[in-house]
């Protein structure tokens, strides 16, 4: 039965896959890893099931919202020359809702939800490694989005367009509150994305079943991977960009206003490295969609596998290159413009070997024409179409003649709908049976396709030739004369096509979930572990985790259990006793082979109410509520600290060394050392990024004014920068000394340590403060003071966290919690310290010093 | 229990991942990583100098300068990542499958790289800069 399964590929679904262990203890771990009942226990949920469910849930819901509500009145309105249906104001609020919802609020949770959902089953793991983190980031995601969404019922929609340039977003020309909403609540989701990147790239790069080595995980992994570094790169200069413009906004602080030094470029440069890689952000994971479910359907292995995980990593590069190529007509240097045309032109490279492998892949195999199928073909048609009008937009001379025009809106919507919905659909069709145990119907499927085919097509083809006459995107009519009726009613009509196409769709989901065809595990001979599980998979997905020598597990393997016999008997300890708590395995990154075994958290109710008091420190600024974001963060830190509460351990010392010494890996039922490393590794990673943002911002502003500091501004003081700089970083050095005492056990240097350092810092941050306050410039004359504030302000914050983090830990040391053996917090809060000194180190000196040396 | 007992690990002590695992990201991601480094360098060079030369009565950097700078910062970090991706090509001669394909994904980045460096900043040759 293997041969016949090696080679070309799996039969036709018909032939039995390895069967997964569900032997001993099955019942009582699903109940182990199932979220408790009731609306007490759906509030505290984090099992990445719901989680997941959720965020595309809510992602669905934002995208019938705001991605078809609005495109059919502003179709309506466009359909025929010099109508008012609409007025200009309302039509531009519907653009920019438009534009913003699709790209904060639809495409991002629902890909990041349905990573949350797939990847644990997928990859051999019971769960994701923080799934606290996970609901703590749907709820942000929730609330940003009813923030933002909010606006409508007080008639204060923003109108900006979904980049919100500035001037046109500052308080001169937008001087309600609507922009507000638009930066507040989206700055809340944005939070929210961040969180959900460092799970994923945590659970991808460390719980795995054994053996799946980096090679040999399936290539949606790979997409998700580098799009949630891509997240972490891209979203922070982002909400750098966002602080920015609302801390303008409401604190008159002047980074975009030319009269007082600022730029309005900045603000652009700031949007479009986030806003660029974005869009890769969004079509990776749907190329590691079509990469899943292409090859099942033709029966036959990815062509180029590892061709395919070279493109997803040069295109998670090569993104971060063009962002300038939105800004071709803003008047940039030419061979900074030859740069940016020329990566804009290099990324079609590794996106075109990507369409060649899938070509090959299909050329090669045995086509099954359902519906999944056919949106993958669909797929390749429009997106492919949608490419080549990416690399014409790419030359300078066509875009400055292009830019701003209808032609660019065919172009994006090739791009994203084509890239991204269709696979999107794809995968709901290939998926649904595995996550409810039921097929979707194929003709409703098939009907529904093309629909969507068609109607995309007639909808925004015409906008090519619509934009080459020279229509203008954004205006909410157009005169007779010019001649675009024809075009615009051909695309307006096109909607005909797609809203019943997607009402179609609707109804296969709610038909088939309850009257569908049963599934079984495994309906389509699919290759990859989370087609061995039931349908719908068990709570904790894995009684006996897999473990994997293939590529494709359930093509090449007999029996999914098989292996070293240490492994073996791993895998299976882990579904009896002693381990029956909630019991994950960590594997080495590169070699895959088990490093540890530690308690994956539990229900908790802090990541929903530390959720409520992020969006609190949102809320209470679009108030202008001052004291209620003081009273917010107070929460968040009240909240995050109750939410780390370390839980008795389910195991004593000797039984964790026992199981030890029998399977050769660590057992940590107190709480994982790895894997917090990871995450305070990412944690730092996003603070770097941060203060990069911050920099270069100091940086341009510095350039774009040749007197810096201002005619009349007293260089700052040096010695108040080395002094408070000197108490940091011994601060730093004695929580470090904290660390080292514990490892030889001493509890007692741990605390001196700890609390000396905070002593220190905080000295150190007091005399920053007390300099701050007698400068002889405030943060809202020039640019100068708003950076100087910003810079050394966020500096501070970095050094209350750390002083916070001390503190707490050092109420556990006192109480005993920390051994030799057990110093995980310990070793993360030494970590921060370090990095927090560097960061200010950094910023403090490149604020005190850059005066004197340019 | 304490951590001098033979029988306990030191499992503070435990580095985090197989060292090798290190190596292969090097192997992988140096060309991409020098390709952006590289466009950092170049574009935060140009423009600033570009600024510089609006703003002072006499340029620091003159045009021809400018164009220097981009040329040879494109051909030395086109030469690095040459040498990145032959490193990455002796990976693929591991023994093992898994240094093996990551080793050929790593050359294939590198070419890549290498072809991106190129087309960035040769451009700067035949373009006034500012």
């Amino acid at each position: 039965m293997s041969d016949q399964r090696t080679g070309t590929g799996a039969g036709d679904g018909t032939a039995p896959g390895p069967a997964a262990s569900t032997a001993g203890g099955h019942e009582e771990l699903d109940a182990l890893w199932d979220d408790p009942p009731g609306l007490w226990g759906r509030l505290r949920a984090v099992q990445n099931d719901k989680v997941g469910t959720r965020l595309v849930l809510t992602g669905f819901f934002f995208l019938l919202l705001g991605g078809t509500v609005d495109s059919f009145v502003m179709r309506l309105q466009l359909a025929r020359p010099e109508q008012d249906i609409v007025s200009p104001q309302l039509y531009n609020e519907m653009f920019t809702n438009h534009g913003s919802v699709t790209m904060f609020l639809v495409i991002l949770p629902i890909f990041e939800g349905f990573a949350i959902l797939l990847l644990p089953t997928m990859l051999g793991s019971r769960e994701m490694p923080f799934p606290r983190l996970g609901a703590f980031s749907y709820w942000t995601f929730l609330f940003g989005g009813l923030l933002y969404y909010s606006a409508t019922l007080f008639q204060l929609v923003p109108d900006a367009g979904w980049f919100a340039y500035t001037p046109l977003s500052l308080n001169e020309f937008s001087p309600d509150l609507a922009l507000d909403f638009w930066v507040l609540g989206l700055g809340v989701a944005e939070v929210g994305a961040i969180a959900a990147a460092v799970e994923i790239i945590i659970g991808i790069l460390k719980m795995r079943a054994p053996g799946m080595t980096l090679t040999r995980m399936p290539l949606y992994a790979w997409a998700m991977l580098v799009t949630a570094f891509m997240i972490l790169f891209a979203f922070t200069p982002l909400i750098v960009g966002s602080l920015l413009l609302e801390l303008e906004r409401g604190f008159h602080m002047p980074f975009f206003d030319p009269d007082r030094g600022g730029s309005s470029l900045l603000w652009q440069h700031l949007f479009w490295i986030f806003g660029h890689p974005e869009v890769y952000i969004q079509f990776l994971p749907a190329t590691g969609v079509v990469s899943m479910v292409l090859p099942v359907m033709v029966r036959r292995r990815i062509a180029g596998y590892t061709w395919m995980v070279a493109a997803l990593v040069a295109i998670g590069f090569l993104s971060f290159g063009l962002w300038a190529h939105h800004m071709f007509t803003v008047g940039l240097p030419g061979v900074v413009l030859a740069f940016f045309a020329a990566a804009s032109m290099v990324i079609a490279i590794p996106a075109g070997v990507q369409i060649f492998s899938w070509l090959a892949t299909i050329w090669n195999g045995r086509v099954r024409w359902n519906t999944a199928f056919l949106f993958v073909v669909g797929f390749l048609v429009i997106f492919v179409a949608g490419g080549i009008t990416g690399v014409m937009v790419a030359a300078v001379p066509f875009d400055q003649q292009a830019h701003d025009s209808y032609f660019v809106v065919a172009h994006l919507h090739y791009v994203l709908i084509g890239g991204v919905a269709f696979p999107m659909f794809a995968g709901v069709h290939y998926w649904f049976p595995k996550f409810t145990g039921r097929l979707m119907d194929e003709r409703l499927g098939r009907l529904s396709f093309w629909l969507l085919f068609l109607g995309v097509n007639v909808t925004f083809f015409p906008m090519h030739i619509v934009g080459l006459l020279g229509m203008p995107r954004r205006v909410y009519t157009y005169p007779e004369e010019y001649g675009w009726g024809v075009y615009n009613l051909i695309s307006s009509l096109g909607l005909l096509l797609i809203i019943p196409g997607l009402g179609l769709f609707v109804l296969n989901l709610a038909w088939s979930l309850r009257r569908g065809e049963e599934a079984g595990n495994d309906p389509w001979g699919a290759d990859t572990l989370e087609w061995a599980t039931t349908s719908p998979p068990a709570q904790h997905g894995w009684t006996v985790p897999p473990i994997v020598h293939s590529r494709h597990p359930l093509w090449d393997q007999d029996d999914l259990h098989r292996g070293e016999p240490q492994v073996e008997r791993l895998v299976h300890a882990l579904a009896e006793w002693p381990l029956r708590w909630r019991a994950a395995l960590v594997i080495g990154t590169g070699d895959a082979r088990p490093v540890e075994i530690f308690r994956v958290s539990g229900p908790s109710i802090w990541p929903l109410a530390t959720a409520l008091g992020v969006v609190g420190i949102f809320a209470s600024e679009l108030l202008k509520l001052r004291w209620g974001i003081v009273a917010s963060a107070v929460v968040v830190v009240v909240c995050a600290l109750a939410w780390n509460r370390p839980d008795p351990p389910p195991m004593t010392r000797d039984e964790e060394l026992d199981f030890e010494r029998t399977h050769g890996v660590p057992v940590r039922a107190y709480g994982s050392l790895v894997v917090p490393r990871w995450g305070m590794g990412l944690a730092i990673l996003f603070a770097s990024i941060f203060f990069g943002s911050l920099l270069l911002g100091y940086f341009y502003l510095r350039l774009e004014n040749p007197v810096w500091p201002p005619e009349g501004v007293v260089e700052p003081s040096l010695l108040v920068a080395g002094i408070s700089t000197l108490l940091v970083v011994a601060g730093a050095g004695s929580v470090y000394g904290g660390l080292r005492a514990i490892r030889e056990d001493d509890t007692g240097g741990l605390l001196r340590g700890l609390l000396a350092g905070t002593a220190a810092a905080a000295v150190g941050g007091a005399i920053l403060v007390v300099d701050l306050l007698g400068l002889d410039f405030g943060s809202t004359d020039h640019s100068y003071g708003a950076i100087f504030h910003t810079l050394a302000s966020a500096s501070l914050v970095v050094v209350l966290f750390a002083c916070i983090m001390a503190c707490s830990t050092a109420v556990y040391a006192a109480k005993g919690h920390y051994h030799a053996y057990r110093l995980s917090p310990v070793d993360n809060v030494s970590r921060f310290w370090i990095a927090a000194a560097v960061l200010w180190v950094l910023s403090i000196g490149t604020l005190y010093l850059s005066p004197y040396l340019t | 229990m304490s951590a001098t007992d033979p029988a306990s690990p030191r499992i503070a002590e435990e580095p985090p991942d197989n060292p090798s695992t290190i190596r292969l990201w090097v192997l992988l991601l140096a060309g991409p990583v020098l390709w952006i480094g590289h466009f950092m360098v170049v574009y935060l060079f140009a423009e600033a100098a570009c600024a510089a030369r609006e703003s002072d009565d006499i340029p620091f950097f003159g045009t021809g300068a400018i164009v220097t700078i981009v040329v040879a910062s494109t051909l030395v970090a086109a030469g690095l990542t040459a040498l990145a991706t032959v490193a990455a090509w002796r990976g693929t001669r591991g023994r093992e499958a898994d240094a093996t394909a990551m080793g050929w994904a790593g050359v294939l980045l590198g070419a890549l790289s290498i072809v991106a460096i190129l087309a960035v900043g040769l451009p700067a040759l035949a373009i006034d800069p500012c």
